[in-house]
């Protein structure tokens, strides 16, 4: 909201600086977002002059020189380069001397002090300079040097020739919080300002209603008061519309407002004055002179101002004439009543209209106006009357009318609020003890009056504050004017015998976050609003019946669904990096996924019926596993690195024994899919992304992801506390070393599985090579792996043979394998 | 026996040792444990009989000695020469790949410390949240103009089938989880992710991250609430960082504040002031929506948005680089 600081001055009187008093509303929450000075900062030494003679420069073809005569009876030669100059032009001279705030060359919002000197301009002798209005900082018009009317007097000071023109001011551009509809005007910031420096406020004159009879003209019928809980009309006619006088056209430019017509400017002078929306009719194009407050009825169609044809629902408040709608209640007028050039009379319309119906309305119809925005967040239902009579008066003063009737139909009258506050209710939110009468003082000045009973001051809160409905409310009015600052700091704080509850997700996340980044991941950030293709192309990936939940209100229609897995963000990642050159990229990043279900007998996890959410923890690998050395060539990152890696975090995590097993399908996303099992339960998945999608997304490697369901993966973790010690044996390992011959077809996990199973007594198995070749024959391979044997005692190797025979007996009759070394 | 040691003594004096490779070699070849000469002649002490056994193993012992002084001699000789092979340690080590932390994990983690020391836990909520939740328990009444101080992106299907499921605004609602499923007092700090209707620029994005702080029990006051967040700013950005509060609104506090921090820059005057988070004393009607009696207990609540700090500490100034995911960027942190 733009306030004018030379506006405010008409209500309160103001002695310092617009930046200081911006300083001061700000810490009073009413936030200055920023300010900006219009008009001139100095005019002293600006005089009015006439050119007498207008000629060319001897040296420059686009200056001339011109002789001026300033008043001093001796005409003075100024250099000048502006299109517009000619003979007996009265212009603005600033003579040798002065300070013009003139635009910096380099940077034209800027302006910079320039005190002009008697100085010579390609050799020949300028006195000064004939200013255009921009240099002089009275508009932004730099196209030629500033005319002045026949009136002006030769020599005498530019600032008394202006006069109003060139006063300064300065425009605040509020930050206005939802809460405080009476400050959306210059009285409502005034009252403030006042309270603030102890000044008294100077409200308007002439805003009582006049003894009128019984209007005969007007007739208003309100057919639902709840919605419109008063209405005021005032007819004036015999008016003529024109132009507004130059004081409020230059009052509705500093804050922003286009001057239409004497009519329209004094209903939005007034708005922006008093914060009451106004509507002005032609009172001739209103049939039977009527106005009724009802309802649209549902689907009728209605033109508004703006010329938009809209379509109308039954909920929405009209205004209508004795035939037809004529404006949509607190939003816009319609073009059917507009005032025009031609208009004699004016109904002026002041209304209370419930504000959650204007909001809807608004909302339903797209149109936000400066009027709906007032009603939406409550004006003050005591003041349509003194508004309506202010816009009257004006009217008759600027425009030439006269007030012919005035109707006040007001169904719901609204009384001050009575709220009671506990003095020492105060101290216990604020920490601040207040004496009675200070919290009393404090209160007076935003003119709530307090009466005392009992222990409790009953506050009457104006009509103008509908925000203050409970004691919260009068405490924080307290605060505001005490000021935040001055609650002082407590000495010292209880603090509960409790200690606050663990939380193994948030802490074991970021430990694995430090340990991934230990192993060369860099952690990403995605954004979790995918488009509807992609969300359910992945929708399958993590949950067996996933399907994609889209936004109702999509910012655009690529990011109108939710990501249901982190794969296909953090690809986009991969291909950016690869891109750009950076071929040898591991990522990780946690993050939410979303899937439709949930809810009774869905066991999926769901805070909200019907939309299950988890959290992911996504692992991507792609190019080297081992970098390239000057003693050594890069060696590419494949599917083992990536199980390596998932042993190493789900063992860090705290989960043991992780398992995998082949998983179908998927085919499209990803080949070589494997899911990621805790005893019984499947932690995520694994995998190697598919050609057909790399080739979509341009990555021309391999790349290898794991996604993990986080709160899955903590609840399967052994917590440290649980943990219990297992002596270490004092007796030494005895190790063995065996190949076997097999079918391609046999599985390394199906033959750990088989050779696990002979003996309690083998401590560990690992596999230390896999070869093919003739000498092994076709279809098959030689598995090789380095067998330890523990018990609690020495073994001999006598007992060790006999088990490696069990072992080679066992593959034999499972698998048909052939020893091929031992 | 005695023979085999002469014969040994007279081939290692022969032995040239000019070279590390030649030095190795005579290493290995006498005192190898495996297979060294030495190392044998030692084993064959105890094959000795009788008296000769000490002056054979006296024997043994000198011409080890002897052994590992040519040693010592050849490689000294070989530092100060300069044709001997030495690795050049100027070479690069072996790369490893390093990882990183991202700024919005490293400063929401700093955040988090700060308030663990002070006695916050975390709690952790739901991204799709319901009305109740997101507005109607934080004292947002339906069509008030308070609602539009958040765009907020709502799922399919629509209300009022959908009961105006969201995806939350702010990380308030696990406020509300939290303080429905225990009793007070409550210390906890809210990280997390939210989400607005805005278009994407320099300076928003749809989503970003909020920590939010609740602390309710009996006789907590605004002035603990200016003192906690002093705390926090003067860990955050050093003990002579400049505050101010200043009165605002929210739905869910009253009194309701902005905190700003002055920030130093080179525009000469001072600084700027820029805000870092909102905060309040907690509304009694939140208190209660969830059967928290507003009269015993007061307490206060805060908002901070990541991004902005993060961007603010780092000098990051456009928010889109946060999601670009550039290692460029993100190997800077």
């Amino acid at each position: 909201m733009k306030i004018s600081f030379d506006w405010l001055r008409e209500y309160v009187d103001i002695d310092v600086t617009p930046a200081e008093l911006a300083e001061r509303l700000t810490l009073l929450g009413f936030e200055v977002d920023g300010m900006v000075e219009i008009g001139p900062k100095s005019l002293d030494g600006v005089v009015v002059g006439r050119v007498l003679d207008v000629r060319k420069h001897p040296d420059a073809d686009r200056l001339v020189l011109c002789d001026v005569d300033t008043g001093t009876g001796e005409p003075v030669q100024i250099v000048c380069g502006a299109p517009n100059v000619a003979a007996d032009q009265l212009v603005p001279v600033a003579l040798p001397g002065t300070v013009l705030h003139l635009r910096d060359r380099d940077d034209r919002s800027k302006r910079v002090a320039v005190k002009l000197q008697k100085t010579k301009i390609r050799g020949e002798v300028s006195n000064g300079m004939i200013c255009a209005e921009d240099e002089l900082g009275l508009s932004d018009d730099h196209s030629g040097i500033m005319v002045l009317a026949d009136d002006a007097k030769v020599g005498s000071l530019l600032s008394d020739y202006l006069g109003d023109r060139a006063r300064a001011d300065a425009v605040f551009d509020i930050e206005l919080t939802p809460n405080r509809p009476d400050a959306i005007c210059h009285i409502g910031i005034a009252r403030e300002v006042a309270a603030l420096y102890g000044r008294s406020l100077r409200l308007p004159e002439g805003v009582e209603a006049p003894d009128m009879p019984e209007a005969a003209r007007v007739r208003v019928d309100i057919e639902n008061p709840d919605g419109c809980g008063r209405y005021v009309g005032i007819l004036v006619t015999g008016i003529k519309v024109s132009d507004s006088p130059d004081w409020m056209a230059r009052r509705l430019k500093a804050v922003d407002l286009r001057p239409r017509n004497n009519i329209v400017d004094i209903t939005n002078y007034v708005m922006l004055e008093c914060g009451q929306p106004l509507h002005a009719f032609d009172y001739d194009r209103l049939s039977e002179g009527r106005i009724v407050v009802r309802n649209a009825r549902d689907g009728m169609r209605f033109t508004t101002l703006d010329d938009v044809d809209r379509k109308l629902d039954a909920e929405m408040l009209m205004i209508c004439d004795g035939s037809s709608e004529v404006a949509v209640a607190g939003v816009m007028g319609g073009e059917n009543s507009e005032v025009t050039s031609d208009t004699v009379n004016v109904l002026i319309e002041s209304a209370w209209f419930d504000p959650a119906s204007i909001r809807r309305t608004a909302r339903a119809l797209g149109l936000q106006t400066d009027a709906s925005y007032r009603f939406e967040r409550g004006v003050d239902p005591n003041g349509a009357l003194r508004a309506a009579v202010r816009a009257a008066s004006l009217m008759v003063s600027l425009a030439g009318g006269s007030i012919d009737e005035i109707v006040d139909a007001h169904p719901r009258p609204q009384k001050s609020r009575r709220v009671e506050l506990r003095p020492e209710r105060v101290g216990r939110i604020l920490g601040v003890e207040l004496e009675r009468e200070r919290i009393v003082e404090l209160l007076s000045s935003i003119e709530i009056e307090t009466s005392v009973e009992d222990d409790r001051l009953v506050c009457v809160v104006p009509t103008f504050r509908p925000d203050i409905e409970r004691e919260i409310d009068l405490i924080e009015e307290v605060a505001r004017r005490v000021g935040f600052d001055n609650i002082p700091a407590p000495r010292r704080t209880e603090i509960p015998y409790t200690v606050g509850s663990r939380n193994a997700a948030s802490d074991r996340r970021y430990d694995i976050l430090r340990f991934l980044s230990g192993l060369g991941f860099r952690e990403i950030y995605t954004n979790s609003l995918v488009s509807p293709a992609t969300a359910q192309r992945y929708a399958r990936l993590l949950d067996e019946d996933g399907e994609a939940i889209a936004t109702h209100n999509a910012i655009s229609h690529e990011m109108s669904a939710l990501r249901t897995s982190l794969l296909p963000g953090g690809l986009q990642i991969v291909a950016h990096n690869v891109r750009h050159g950076f071929r040898d990229v591991r990522f990780s990043e946690f993050g939410h996924v979303f899937h439709r279900g949930g809810g009774a007998g869905d066991p999926r996890p769901s805070w909200v019926d019907g939309y299950v959410e988890r959290e992911s923890l996504l692992l991507l690998l792609s190019g080297a596993a081992e970098l390239q050395a000057w003693d050594r060539s890069a060696r590419r990152a494949d599917f083992f690195d990536l199980k390596g890696i998932i042993n190493a975090v789900t063992q860090v995590v705290g989960v043991s024994e992780i398992t995998y097993q082949g998983l179908e399908g998927n085919g499209a996303i990803a080949s070589d899919l494997i899911g990621v099992h805790s005893a019984e339960v499947q932690l995520g998945l694994a995998g190697q992304v598919s050609e057909a999608l790399l080739d979509e997304l341009d990555i021309e490697q391999p790349v290898f992801f794991a996604e993990l369901v986080w709160p899955v993966l903590v609840t399967s973790a052994t917590d440290v506390g649980s943990k219990r010690y297992t002596p270490v044996s004092r007796f030494p390992a005895v190790v063995r070393d065996l190949a076997v011959v097999v079918d391609q077809e046999v599985t390394a996990a199906s033959i750990l599985e088989t050779v696990k199973a002979v003996s309690s007594m083998l401590s560990s198995i690992e596999i230390f090579d896999v070869y093919r070749g003739p000498e092994i024959g076709a279809g098959k391979k030689s598995v090789a792996f380095s067998l330890s044997f523990r018990a609690g005692r020495t073994l001999t190797d006598q007992e060790v043979d006999a088990l490696i025979d069990q072992i080679v007996a066992s593959l034999s009759s499972k698998w048909n394998a052939q020893l091929r070394a031992k | 026996m005695a023979d085999s040691i002469d014969k040994v003594r007279a081939d290692l004096e022969a032995e040239s040792l000019d070279t590390d490779e030649q030095i190795e070699t005579f290493r290995i070849k006498y005192l190898g444990r495996k297979q060294g000469v030495i190392t044998d002649l030692f084993a064959g002490i105890r094959d000795v009989e009788g008296p000769e056994r000490g002056a054979y193993g006296q024997r043994v012992n000198e011409l080890k000695r002897r052994a590992e002084d040519r040693i010592d001699e050849a490689r000294r000789r070989g530092a100060s020469a300069a044709t001997v092979e030495r690795p050049d340690v100027t070479l690069p080590g072996r790369p490893l790949p390093v990882g990183s932390l991202h700024p919005i994990t490293q400063t929401a983690e700093e955040i988090r410390r700060v308030f663990a020391r002070l006695g916050y836990s975390v709690a952790e909520g739901p991204e799709i949240e319901d009305d109740f939740h997101n507005f109607t328990a934080l004292n947002f009444p339906a069509n008030h103009p308070a609602r539009d101080m958040q765009d907020t992106l709502f799922l399919e299907p629509p209300p009022p089938q959908g009961r105006g499921v969201l995806l939350r605004t702010h990380t308030s609602p696990v406020q509300i989880r939290v303080m429905e499923s225990s009793r007070p007092p409550y210390r906890v700090i809210v990280p997390g992710r939210v989400y607005r209707n805005e278009a994407i620029s320099y300076k928003s994005y749809c989503l970003f991250h909020q920590v939010e702080g609740l602390c309710i029990d009996e006789g907590v006051t605004m002035a603990d609430l200016k003192e906690t967040l002093t705390l926090f700013a003067r860990e955050m950005f050093g003990s002579d960082v400049v505050m101010r509060f200043r009165p605002s609104f929210f739905p869910f506090t009253e009194p309701s504040a902005e905190v700003d921090i002055l920030w130093k820059d080179d525009s000469g005057n001072g600084g700027r002031w820029l805000e870092i988070l909102g905060c309040g004393m907690v509304d009694p009607n939140v208190l209660d929506a969830v059967d928290v009696d507003p009269e015993r207990y007061t307490g206060f609540a805060f908002g901070m948005g990541i991004e902005r700090i993060a961007m603010l500490r780092h000098g990051i100034d456009d928010i889109r680089l946060l999601y670009e995911n550039d290692v460029r960027f993100l190997a800077q942190f």
